[in-house]
């Protein structure tokens, strides 16, 4: 298998991902969950080591490379509020550059995956918190990313099973809860203070 | 990639128009009170201008062309307000990661995203009235609008790089008139401009807009988010 994600001796960190493979990222609140992810998409430069990202590095923001990944932060959204979603997956499009033909593939799975039919016409500010988070998800993935960033996010498990399985996407996740990733999540990657503390099944951590 | 990024430009013009509609309860009204509140601009300006209409060789349509420039800076100085403030938001918020991680212009995306469409109507009829009562003006005001964005996009840097928490909004209203002067486009319209003067404000206003490009690049690239949210 290919190595999708390459971390090494950042800050004393290391580990690496392989393609299709889905990590959770654990650690408590300021453990440098964040800032991993951050590093891993360029939106901060890693002040030492070693970074690789589908061969990229992350910190020149090739256009290849963003093409290629996409990050979910929990905090923030992409959607525009007083539009209906399909607004925000069109313009993803055209920045994308996604054919016409596969864009519709796209969206028909991620639909029917999330069962978010009904949701395409509403007002985005009109949506409850879980369909917002459907039409995020779809509107992040719309242009099949190779690597898909998700930090503290509120997911659905079995949507990301399914659509890693059938994408074989390389998912890396943040948690600060070992619940929340318990069925879906075999490898867990433990960070405390900066330090990587455990690298292995997550039934072990579990433990 | 200009037909990428004119394609970009038409879905946010389109998205903007639609955001604008669905934010006016009485969409109607609000067009109305718009229209009338820049016609009112129009008129007031104009009539003060008329009383001294010996300094514009008792031309009325220089006295209209100077009518609408004040209109122009009044949109644009509205425009640039509202821009700054929400660009401003969008650091403090984080927002600005979701734009960079994205394979498209930063700076084409926060300069296009925002746009009211009865400003970009007002700026477009004032461009073609221009040209079709005077051609030249209608460059300098062209040229007006460069300097202008120029501007816009060294205070964008200064707000970026100090992470929205200083911003020299206050003062680019005082940029917008001198650039109005710097442009020498009213000093055209009176006859005070010779050739040299022209070709150096072109000049100036390309020199301008590469050197605030460098920065906005050098500022984007340097930009590293708040590390804790």
């Amino acid at each position: 298998m290919d190595k999708a994600i390459i971390v090494d001796h950042l800050k004393g960190i290391s580990f690496t991902i392989q393609t299709g493979e889905i990590v959770g990222l654990i650690g408590p609140i300021g453990a440098g969950k964040t800032t991993i992810i951050k590093v891993l998409s360029g939106l901060t430069n890693s002040v030492s080591g070693f970074v690789s990202v589908l061969d990229f590095d992350p910190w020149e923001k090739s256009k290849d490379f963003l093409k290629q990944i996409s990050v979910i932060f929990g905090q923030n959204s992409q959607l525009i509020p007083d539009l209906p979603a399909t607004y925000t997956f069109e313009l993803n499009k055209a920045t994308y550059e996604i054919r016409e033909r596969d864009y519709r593939k796209n969206l028909d799975e991620l639909v029917s995956l999330l069962g978010a039919s009904k949701l395409l016409d509403i007002q985005v500010k009109k949506l409850l918190p879980d369909q917002k988070i459907k039409m995020e998800y779809i509107a992040s993935l719309i242009h099949k990313p190779k690597v898909l960033f998700l930090d503290e996010p509120i997911f659905d498990p079995d949507f990301l099973y399914e659509y890693n399985k059938k994408n074989k996407t390389t998912i890396l996740l943040t948690s600060h809860k070992i619940d929340n990733l318990v069925g879906f999540v075999r490898r867990a990657i433990a960070i405390d203070n900066g330090k990587l503390i455990f690298d292995g099944p997550l039934e072990e951590l579990d433990k | 990639m200009i037909k990428y990024y004119f394609k970009i430009l038409l879905i946010m013009i389109r998205n903007s128009i639609k955001i604008w509609i669905s934010r006016q309860n009485k969409l109607l009204g609000s067009v109305i009170f718009e229209i009338v509140n820049l016609v009112f601009h129009f008129i007031f300006i104009y009539f003060i201008l008329y009383n001294f209409k010996y300094l514009f060789d008792n031309n009325t349509n220089l006295i209209f062309l100077f009518s609408l420039t004040f209109l122009l800076i009044f949109v644009l100085s509205k425009s640039i307000y509202t821009n700054i403030y929400e660009f401003r938001q969008l650091i403090t918020t984080n927002g600005f990661d979701l734009i960079i991680i994205k394979p498209i212009n930063s700076l084409f995306v926060v300069l296009s995203s925002k746009i009211n469409p009865i400003d970009l109507i007002t700026i477009l009829l004032i461009i073609c009235f221009s040209f079709i009562l005077f051609p030249i003006y209608g460059l300098f005001t062209l040229n007006m609008l460069i300097i202008l964005m120029s501007f816009y996009i060294v205070v964008l840097s200064v707000t970026l790089s100090t992470k929205g928490r200083f911003t020299i909004e206050k003062i680019i209203i005082f940029f917008v008139q001198a650039v109005v002067m710097i442009t020498l486009s009213s000093k055209y319209l009176i006859g005070f401009v010779d050739t040299l003067s022209i070709l150096s404000t072109f000049l100036f206003a390309l020199a301008l807009l590469f050197l605030s490009i460098i920065l906005w690049n050098n500022t984007s690239k340097k930009h590293t988010c708040s590390l804790h949210k």
